[in-house]
């Protein structure tokens, strides 16, 4: 991230993550503090409280542990189920995989990039969805594949992609 | 209880819980190793230690995880093992991109070696090389992310050894890599440990930067300036100039120690004797300034007599420096007006209450009081002691700290008050009635059960805190003290009697002893006491004291109340290796060789004797303050005739007790200290406490680092050092 990214990233931060939230991870350290193996457990619930997990509540679960921030960040980084950036109400996920390449989901990913005016990573402005790419999700035989949060479609024309995500208000 | 394991057909003894690399190293097989150390845990991430071992299923054992077992048969090589290690490392090479024509690391890196050995210049594998661009963003450390095998040293020793914890392994997969948060820059302690123990050019130095090829670099053996661990360094030199500082005998060297060095190569360094002439200072002989200096203090001497004038000695210079200096003052000047500003902060009770344990035997304590959170500012390589002795003999440390700080994350209980006097005050009522909050209650059950205590004591204890803590220590069995001591020669300036009181060695100067000086150095000496540095300061307020010579110091810097006073003295003489504050204010400064320009003698703060050995020529006119202070004897009409180094150190040990049969590298027993038990406080602190008005700002006038504030390296760290 270039450094005007990096400070708007933290404006950001600054405003989603309210003194209230911190309360909670508060109270969510307090419960696992001193055991072994809580980190996961913690990064867990902080990020139900927040929605993601962005630098400054890292850095405060880091110190309710008593452990350094690049191994909580290590860990944030190492399973999927944690973010570092902000998700929207519904998670699309475009397979790029190879079968589903050779399918051309690429014009999808095109197409909803273009129709909701985000990049990959991102999230719309009414924060109702996030786009991510994704490498082969196992379902092959479905090619190209599209998941809208627990939801997966198969078989996904580029034409037909907005229909489906309507489906999600 | 020893087992024996059979080793290329070699049969070797090793205790058990040995690993297999240990037994092959006994029986001189070697094994390459990558991502091992003997200082960390045992990580098993490279493979590159393979072995055989007779009569397994396993067709290959990880030499560096596995313990040796009894009547073991290992095989450090074959055709197949070198094969796995050549597919090894040939994964290794997918991403490296083996660029050592321009990597410093080169003529000192494993994997070039392995390369090498192995025979291989490049991957089958796919050449897609992943290239990531090199890290300039922090201060001192490059990291060549590329260059990275993963071995996770550093991530360790930054954890296990330091507990900062600043790289950790991040992301998954290919793009698995060692970083720090949201890949920020560093912002540690910058000990460069991790570059030391990066077994490739992953991470490197910005100060060794293109300087040099390792293998043109030649050691000097010496020690650390920066503060009272003295911890031993290597001046790694080429063409007789310094390129790197490398610790000696691979302990630990703090940024301070491995990068501070460059403070001697500052264009504030003097080069040649200067004197004031109508208002200005100018370059003048050393013949010049040594005879205004003698002119000078010869008048005031027989106009004011010698009590008029005063001496300051310095506790960055060797012990010869010193002793040459307090013996100057005596036998030449004629008077016991002899002192250093550093015992201004000195810590209360050292060498009286507070006999400091060795350093390396902190992990031999069960439980470790830490009553200053800054002991790792202030003496990193005690700081770093405590960690060892929690991370790998698995001590318990109670830490007091009403803020939150690394020892934090590696405390067995952490006492939350601002200063130690209340902590144990309520540790005293916990340990002999048993009530108090949880954290106290636990900290007393620990300290009550421990066979043997370590205690770290702070670097200022007001007298509440002073009695307080040697009431609590009178109540532990077993208890060792670890004083914290700034400055590196402190120790020395104190056994080498730069003190108005002590002859050197801690005898009394009473009327006896000034006798038994006289006769060893054939001269008259002085019979009536001498001021201390307060009384000294005290003096030129009013008036009793007309001049002073500083040796190594410079009290103008942060106390503009002082450097007006100095600025009052009749004559100023300043020797010093910088042009410092107090420098300007001076009638004549004398350019001296910093400690890298010369051989001489530290003693630490365990009371350690240590040879440091000139790396360097001294810059330009400059000379060892000893040279310095025995031409000036000279001119005086003394006689002080040392060809050497050496030659004043065998006169201290006919002269001084303590140091008569005392080997460099060896500690002087406190029981030989005359001092051993007395009721003395050798600390002017608790003075200073009461002459709030002389000393304003004594916080910096104690910790102005005159010397590292002119690192470079240092400088480009935003920390405090
Ligand atoms: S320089 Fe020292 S403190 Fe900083 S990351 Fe390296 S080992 Fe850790
Ligand atoms: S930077 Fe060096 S020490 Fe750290 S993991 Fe990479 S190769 Fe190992
Ligand atoms: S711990 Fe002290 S003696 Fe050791 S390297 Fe650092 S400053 Fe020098
Ligand atoms: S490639 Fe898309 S599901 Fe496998
Ligand atoms: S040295 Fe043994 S696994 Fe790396």
């Amino acid at each position: 991230m270039g450094n005007e990214a990096v400070a708007q990233q933290a404006a950001t931060d600054n405003e989603t993550i309210t003194p209230e939230m911190y309360r909670r991870i508060d109270s969510i350290i307090e419960r696992y503090k001193d055991k072994p193996g809580s980190l996961i457990p913690v990064l867990q619930q902080a990020q139900d409280v927040c929605g993601y997990l962005p630098h400054p509540v890292q850095r405060y679960v880091a110190k309710g542990l008593r452990m350094s921030p690049s191994v909580v960040f290590g860990v944030a980084t190492f399973y999927s189920f944690f973010t570092l950036v902000p998700r929207g109400k519904h998670v699309i996920r475009v397979c790029l995989g190879t079968a589903c390449y050779v399918k051309r989901s690429e014009e999808i990913l095109d197409k909803i990039k273009a129709e909701l005016e985000l990049e990959v990573g991102e999230i719309t402005r009414d924060k109702k969805y996030s786009l991510e790419a994704v490498r082969c999700l196992g379902a092959c035989g479905l090619a190209p594949v599209v998941v809208v949060d627990q939801d997966t479609y198969g078989d996904v024309a580029a034409t037909k992609v907005m229909d489906i995500l309507k489906k999600y208000e | 209880m020893e087992i024996t394991v059979t080793v290329d057909g070699k049969a070797v003894k090793v205790k058990a819980g040995a690993t297999i690399l240990d037994a092959a190293k006994a029986a001189g097989s070697r094994v390459p190793t990558l991502c091992h150390d003997n200082k960390l845990h045992p990580f098993g991430a490279c493979r590159i230690c393979l072995v055989e071992l007779e009569g397994s299923p396993r067709k290959f054992t990880p030499s560096c995880t596995t313990p040796a077992i009894d009547n073991m048969v290992v095989r450090t090589s074959s055709p197949a093992l070198i094969e796995a290690r050549r597919m090894i490392l040939e994964l290794l090479l997918i991403k490296h991109p083996l660029d050592c024509p321009v990597c410093d690391k080169a003529g000192e890196c494993r994997l070039q070696d392995l390369v090498h050995e192995y025979g291989l210049g490049e991957s089958r594998f796919d050449a897609e090389k992943g290239y990531l661009p090199p890290d300039y963003e922090s201060a001192v450390i490059e990291r060549n992310i590329s260059r990275c095998i993963l071995c996770g040293k550093c991530v360790r020793i930054c954890d296990e050894q330091n507990a900062v914890g600043e790289w950790a392994f991040t992301r998954r997969g290919t793009r698995t890599r060692i970083s720090t948060d949201f890949d920020r820059p560093l912002d540690c302690e910058f000990c460069g440990e991790c570059v030391e123990i990066c077994p490739v050019g992953a991470l490197t130095t910005r100060q060794f930067k293109y300087k040099a090829r390792s293998w043109s670099l030649e050691g000097t053996p010496s020690v650390c300036n920066y503060c009272g661990c003295g911890c031993p360094v290597s001046f790694e030199r080429r063409d007789g100039k310094i390129m790197r500082v490398s610790p000696a005998r691979e302990n630990y060297l703090c940024a301070k120690g491995r990068f501070g060095w460059d403070a001697v190569h500052h264009a504030d360094r003097l080069t040649t004797p200067k004197m004031r002439v109508g208002g200005e200072l100018v370059d003048c002989t050393w013949d010049e300034a040594l005879a205004v200096i003698a002119t000078n203090l010869k008048v005031i001497k027989n106009k004011r007599g010698a009590d008029s004038i005063g001496g300051l000695g310095s506790v960055r210079t060797t012990n010869e420096d010193n002793y040459v200096f307090q013996k100057f003052m005596r036998a030449v000047i004629g008077t016991n007006n002899v002192d250093t500003l550093a015992r201004l902060k000195a810590p209360r009770g050292l060498n009286t209450a507070f006999f400091s344990g060795e350093l390396s035997r902190m992990g031999g304590h069960e439980v470790i009081l830490m009553l200053d959170k800054d002991a790792g500012e202030i003496n990193p390589l005690t700081g770093i002691e405590v960690v060892r002795a929690v991370n790998k003999k698995g001590r318990n440390l109670i830490l007091v700290n009403g803020g939150y700080n690394k020892f934090n994350k590696i405390a067995s209980v952490v006492l939350d008050y601002n200063t130690p006097e209340v902590a144990l005050a309520e540790l005293l009522q916990a340990m002999s009635s048993g009530t108090g909050s949880d954290a106290i209650k636990k900290a007393a059950e620990m300290l009550k059960g421990a066979g043997s205590v370590a205690l770290i004591v702070p670097a200022f204890l007001t007298d509440k805190e002073y009695a307080r803590t040697r009431e609590f220590a009178s109540q532990l069995k077993n208890v060792t003290f670890y004083p914290l001591v700034r400055r590196s020669n402190f120790q020395g300036s104190l056994d080498m009697g730069v003190l108005p009181d002590y002859y050197p060695g801690y005898q009394k100067a009473n009327a006896e002893t000034t006798a038994s000086f006289a006769k060893a150095w054939d001269a008259i000496l002085p019979e009536t006491a001498g001021m201390n540095a307060v009384q000294m300061i005290d003096g030129i307020k009013s008036g009793k004291l007309a001049a002073l010579y500083i040796m190594g110091d410079d009290p103008a810097a942060s106390n503009p109340n002082l450097k007006a006073l100095l600025d009052g003295l009749e004559f100023l003489v300043v020797q010093d290796i910088f042009m410092t504050e107090t420098a300007r204010i001076a009638d004549v400064v004398l350019p001296a060789a910093s400690w890298v320009e010369k051989t001489g003698t530290f003693t630490n703060l365990e009371r350690r004797l240590q040879q440091i050995r000139s790396a360097e020529e001294p810059v330009a006119e400059s000379r060892p303050d000893w040279e310095i202070i025995q031409a000036l004897a000279k001119k005086m009409g003394g006689s002080l005739h040392y060809g050497s180094a050496r030659d004043i150190m065998n006169e201290i040990r006919s002269t001084t007790p303590l140091y008569a049969d005392l080997a460099p590298g060896s500690i002087w027993p406190q029981e030989k200290s005359p001092l051993a038990g007395a009721d003395a406080d050798l600390s002017l602190s608790s003075d200073v406490i009461n002459k709030k008005e002389v000393i304003a700002a004594e916080r910096l006038l104690f910790s102005s680092g005159m010397t590292i504030t002119r690192s470079k390296e240092i400088g480009t760290i935003r920390h405090n050092c």
